[in-house]
């Protein structure tokens, strides 16, 4: 078996004219936790979807578990754990039953799992499923498909929704799963601080094409942000290849880079103005320049001040 | 052993770079003396609710500018004191570190002998107590 | 599975329950009965299980429940995350959907058929209805029960196939109204194996259609073709449809009706009717006769009196309740309603207030009701009784009086001699006068005059040769014209004057009248238009019910030389659109994707021309064609490489800022492919 839990090959998906999923090459190590990046609608969904054989790839091929993903048997299946988007459970199922009724499916199933993240979200297994909080429903729905101890789970913006006390437990829970060094997670998210928590490696998706795949260390230190303070007379600055955004104010402009060369970070530094400094970025503003409006960027409000 | 702290994630600072200023800190002010085990990394890593390649990350580092070193199959302990740094690096280090703490103090109209002064009866108090970060 | 089935029992059971409740109202309300309105709005409420308010319940309400209980079913379900939340999980597609479909085919079965059980049940149960029960009056209500099976699979199917509602997802519903067209075929056999056949179809399409996700070109073979056929069925009822429309919105001229009858003087005259009303009037010299009012009427013309030779059952539709029993109209004022009940082959009466059995009136007189065998039994030969009073049957022809509950033998047959049919021979000057009555046999017509001795006309009648008689009263004595209704052309139309002694006066051959048929273009395109396909399973169909009894129609091959070469040039019609359609089908065919499936396609599409091109374009799904970046001209989204210049398709762009773990290693950009 090949090192990668997740091979994809030109994957490629269209709705109609639009293409949604973009000649997709992504590689999800085996034992890594994978999180799987990008704004609203660049395509996370509907991968994941091809991933698992729900939606049909245009072009290109899936590989998961080393199976093609449109030809998933029942037993690839079963070692496939998926949380599909939006906690969905049978609200006229009791706790107890829902549980039942999932275990029924699988040839193996660990009650200990089960019952510890039942216990961790205090749900009460009398209780319908259709009157948990969301949170609780979130914990139902992990421990649903934590307890066949699948070697990949697959999550869908697991975390959307959930209150920061439930948001813990999930990323404990994710933890807990890649205990063991063979388990593998790819799950999508917004929220970039519980990324930079468990996440190994990202991806970026932008508008259904892949930017960046790699280590989560490895992104937040390929983009970089220089702050140039002068002193009103800007310095001339040549094309910048990786240039991502520019920001000015009267006596300052701020360039965030990806992928800035040796050769380009010199030509920064050697300009004379008043000062050169560099600014460490949060993830989630590294996240935000990366895969925001290229170019020249201003405020938001700037843009509304015209508005009355 | 445990450690008593937290991390901030969404900070410019990567988690890596926290928990290693956190032993650092432990290191400098006595708390962690020499031959005492740093927690596992997987211990320290579901403690922290962060993934345990980051904890690994932080315990290289930290190996790399030699403040603890790893004895195979037993775990990671804090190593005998030493300067492995050059002088180059020392210096950059040292200026990094100036450079935040004027950004800080720059504007409190403490002129720099004063500061000076109390940079000297503050040294003792570091040694004392855990500062809160 | 069986946690699947538990789970959608669980969920739809209130829906069949709500459903059932529903029904069991609709039939209640359908069959109540008051025995002060018995003679009006509920004139039907006794044939029971074959009423035509019962049979409106089994007809619309079992599809709509069926279509209802399956669009809930897979509809609530279908929302993305629910959908891939019930998938994902170590089950085959296939069994996803028998786990729907057999818990929810069983629920609906049970939503419609206890209602419709439980009527059996109590209309069988004496004292419940004034008039007899027979099983066989649950075939219609069974029927409808398989059309409503065709609808829920239909919603199962529809919700899952990938495509837009108003064409490929919303036509399996349209070709279930073909089993409901099948339902209503008089021959039970028949409409049975309709149905069956469109159920069938729809099962098939709608299972291998779940296991291929909704997506045809991953369906397998058979259940490609069950959907494919689907389609054809529904593009048929379109057809329908749509002709239907076009004959509302222009309307051609009214269907017009040339027949012989007896003007009031006692000529002869040839009547042509259109919209059942007197068109013109022409005396067989040609003279034309104009009316004295405004128009003609059915007082300007002598009543005849048919001798039908049909026998009883021939032409009743199983939905009807004709060949098990017919009500007999009595005198309004008798607290018994009477019934032909041919199981017992006497008249049984039933009480209005009790609603029980009173008693049997058979050849052997009265009976009472726990006596049936003392009243003997009979077989009527005919289906008129209501109207004329008279029984014929093998043995002879009686005339009983129901409110009295007598019977009297008015005739009897001679030796050798069979009966064929008999009526009354109208008066109209007086309603109540003494009635006469006509009888006809195997060697003679009679005449049973109420004032005189019996008439003998010497008429063998053979059935045969005849397809219909009708006798006159004139006032020089008798005519009669015998005729061949049915356009087959075996004997001409015979006019034959008897005089009041019964002898034949004259006997001339009447020139056989030629209906004007007139063939509009518009049946002419829709003739032509009817495929190869869909006449040579018809032939078939023919053949094979006309060999077991069920169809009057013969097989066109053995139709007579004249006849069937005029139907053959439809046929070559329809070959040459079979023809031009399978050569317009090759065109989309030369794709890479038909590859494997070029015969099949072309055959289809040559049986079944234009809808089977429909049926193709319909079922099949048709890539986005977007410009090639390096020749321009157009190409499939699906196929990696061009299918003009061979070119790949180009790695997104990069322009610089992508981030990948070290360009040496795994993760290689596609750029750096």
């Amino acid at each position: 078996m090949s090192e990668y839990v997740i091979e994809t090959k030109g994957l490629t998906r269209y709705f109609g004219k639009t293409c949604v999923v973009s000649e997709l090459d992504l590689k999800v190590p085996k034992g890594s936790i994978f999180g799987f990046l990008g704004r609203n609608g660049a395509g996370k969904s509907t991968t994941i979807r091809m991933l698992l054989g729900m939606v049909e790839p245009t072009r290109g091929s899936a590989h998961v578990l080393g199976k093609n993903s449109q030809e998933l048997s029942p037993q690839d299946r079963a070692r496939i754990g998926y949380l599909p988007e939006g906690h969905h459970v049978y609200g006229w199922m009791t706790v107890e039953e829902c549980g039942k009724f999932q275990a029924s499916f699988y040839p193996h199933w660990n009650h200990t799992i089960f019952d510890a993240v039942l216990s961790h979200f205090r749900l009460d297994r009398k209780n319908k499923a259709g009157n948990l909080s969301r949170g609780q429903r979130a914990g139902l729905c992990l421990a649903l498909v934590l307890a066949p101890e699948p070697e990949l789970l697959i999550l869908d913006d697991p975390a959307l929704g959930l209150d920061p006390v439930a948001r813990r437990s999930l990323i404990q829970s994710m933890l807990y799963v890649t205990r063991k060094t063979d388990r593998t997670i790819l799950f999508s998210s917004h929220l970039l601080s519980d990324v930079e928590r468990v996440a190994d490696e990202i991806a970026v998706l932008d508008r259904g094409v892949l930017r960046a795949s790699c280590k989560l260390d490895t992104f937040r230190s390929h983009v970089r942000q220089f702050v140039i303070k002068h002193n009103g007379k800007e310095p001339p600055l040549p094309d910048f290849p990786g240039l991502l955004q520019t920001f000015r104010t009267d006596t300052e402009i701020s360039l965030t880079f990806a992928n800035i060369s040796h050769d380009e970070e010199h030509h920064i530094r050697s300009l004379e103005v008043h000062s050169i400094e560099e600014i460490q970025l949060s993830l989630e503003d590294a996240f935000v320049t990366y895969v925001g409006e290229r170019g020249e960027k201003s405020f938001f409000t700037k843009d509304l001040e015209g508005v009355k | 052993m445990s450690l008593q702290f937290d991390i901030t994630p969404g900070s410019p600072e990567p988690i890596y770079e926290q928990i290693e200023g956190h032993i650092r800190r432990q290191i400098a002010t006595g708390s962690l003396v020499e031959g005492d085990q740093l927690p596992p990394v997987r211990t320290l890593a579901e403690q922290l609710t962060v993934n345990p390649n980051t904890v690994a990350r932080a315990y290289a580092e930290l190996t790399a500018e030699g403040l603890v070193e790893s004895r195979t199959g037993r775990g990671v302990f804090v190593a005998p004191r030493r300067q492995i740094f050059s002088e180059e690096e020392r210096n950059r280090r040292f200026h990094r570190a100036a450079w935040r703490f004027f950004d800080e103090t720059a504007f409190l109209d403490i002129p720099v002998p004063e500061m000076v002064r109390r940079l000297e009866a503050a040294w003792p108090d570091y040694f004392r107590k855990t500062p809160t970060p | 599975m069986k946690a699947l089935f538990w789970k959608e029992f669980r969920e739809n059971l209130k829906w069949a329950i709500l459903a059932m409740g529903i029904i069991i109202a609709a039939m209640a309300y359908s069959l109540r009965y008051n025995p002060n309105e018995f003679y009006s709005f509920q004139r039907e409420v006794w044939q029971g299980l074959q009423s035509s308010q019962f049979l409106m319940v089994t007809v619309f309400g079992f599809p709509v429940v069926g279509l209802a209980l399956g669009f809930l079913q897979i509809l609530t379900e279908l929302r993305r995350d629910q959908w891939a939340f019930l998938v994902h999980r170590p089950v085959t597609r296939k069994q996803v959907f028998w786990g729907k479909a057999i818990p929810g085919g069983i629920l609906y079965l049970l939503a419609t058929g206890i209602p419709l059980a439980g009527t059996a049940w109590w209309l069988a149960t004496p004292g419940n209805m004034p008039a007899p029960f027979d099983i066989r009056q649950l075939l219609p209500g069974t029927v409808d029960l398989l059309t409503g099976l065709c609808f829920y699979f239909a919603a199962l199917l529809s919700g899952i196939i990938q495509g837009p509602w108003y064409g490929r997802r919303a036509l399996p519903l349209v070709a279930t109204c073909f089993a409901a067209t099948c339902a209503k075929v008089y021959s039970f056999p028949m409409a049975t194996s309709g149905v069956a056949l469109v159920l069938i179809c729809i099962l098939l399409a709608a299972a291998a259609t779940h296991g291929a996700a909704g997506i045809f070109r991953r369906t397998s073979g058979i259940g490609r073709a069950a959907l494919v056929l689907t389609y054809l069925f529904a593009i048929n009822v379109l057809l329908g449809w749509f002709w239907v429309g076009w004959d509302i919105v222009f309307p051609g001229k009214p269907y017009s009706y040339k027949d012989y009858a007896l003007f009031k003087t006692g000529e002869v005259v040839v009547t042509t009717r259109e919209a059942n009303w007197y068109k013109n009037v022409v005396t067989l010299d040609g003279r034309e006769i104009k009316p004295e009012k405004s128009s003609f009427d059915w007082q300007d013309f002598l009543n005849a009196s048919y001798l039908y030779l049909k026998p009883y059952t021939y032409y009743s539709n199983y939905r009807e309740t004709q060949r098990l029993f017919n009500q007999i109209y009595t005198n309004s004022s008798s607290p018994y309603l009477w019934y032909y009940v041919r199981s017992v082959g006497s008249f049984q009466a039933f009480s209005m207030i009790g609603k029980s059995c009173h008693g049997f009136l058979g050849p052997d007189g009265f009976a009472p009701e726990n006596d049936p065998a003392k009243a003997g039994s009979f077989q009527l030969l005919r289906s008129s009784y209501g109207t004329d009073d008279i029984v014929a049957t093998e043995d002879g022809v009686y005339l009983p009086d129901l409110n009295a509950e007598t019977i009297k033998k008015i005739f009897s047959l001679g030796p050798d001699e069979k009966m064929r049919s008999a009526t009354i021979i109208y008066n109209r000057s007086n309603n109540d006068a003494p009635k006469d009555y006509a009888i006809a046999t195997s060697r003679f017509i009679y005449i049973l005059p109420h004032d005189g001795p019996r008439i003998q006309i010497p008429i063998s009648v053979d059935p045969e040769k005849f397809q219909g008689l009708e006798l006159y009263r004139t006032s020089e004595g008798y005519t009669l014209i015998y005729s061949t209704w049915w356009g087959d052309g075996k004997i001409g139309p015979e006019l034959v004057k008897v005089s009041p002694q019964g002898a034949i006066v004259s006997q001339t051959s009447l020139p056989q009248l030629r209906q004007t048929y007139e063939r509009t273009w518009r049946m002419w395109v829709s003739d032509a238009l009817n495929p190869l396909g869909a006449r040579l399973w018809n032939q078939a169909n023919i053949w094979a019910f006309h060999g077991l009894g069920f169809s009057d129609s013969t097989p066109i091959w053995t139709w007579k030389a004249k006849d069937r070469n005029k139907a053959l040039i439809y046929w070559m019609v329809a070959t040459i659109v079979g023809l031009v359609c399978a050569g317009a089908v090759q065109v989309p065919l030369r794709r890479t994707e038909f590859k494997g499936q070029r015969l099949g396609w072309t055959l289809f599409v040559f049986f079944f021309s234009l809808g089977g091109l429909l049926a193709f374009w319909i079922a099949n799904d048709w890539p986005r064609r977007i410009a090639c970046p390096a020749c321009g001209r157009k190409r499939s989204v699906e196929r990696e490489t061009c299918e003009h210049c061979g070119a790949g398709w180009p790695a997104p762009k990069q322009d610089g800022t992508e981030i990948w773990e070290g360009l040496t290693e795994e993760a290689t950009p596609p750029a750096a492919r």
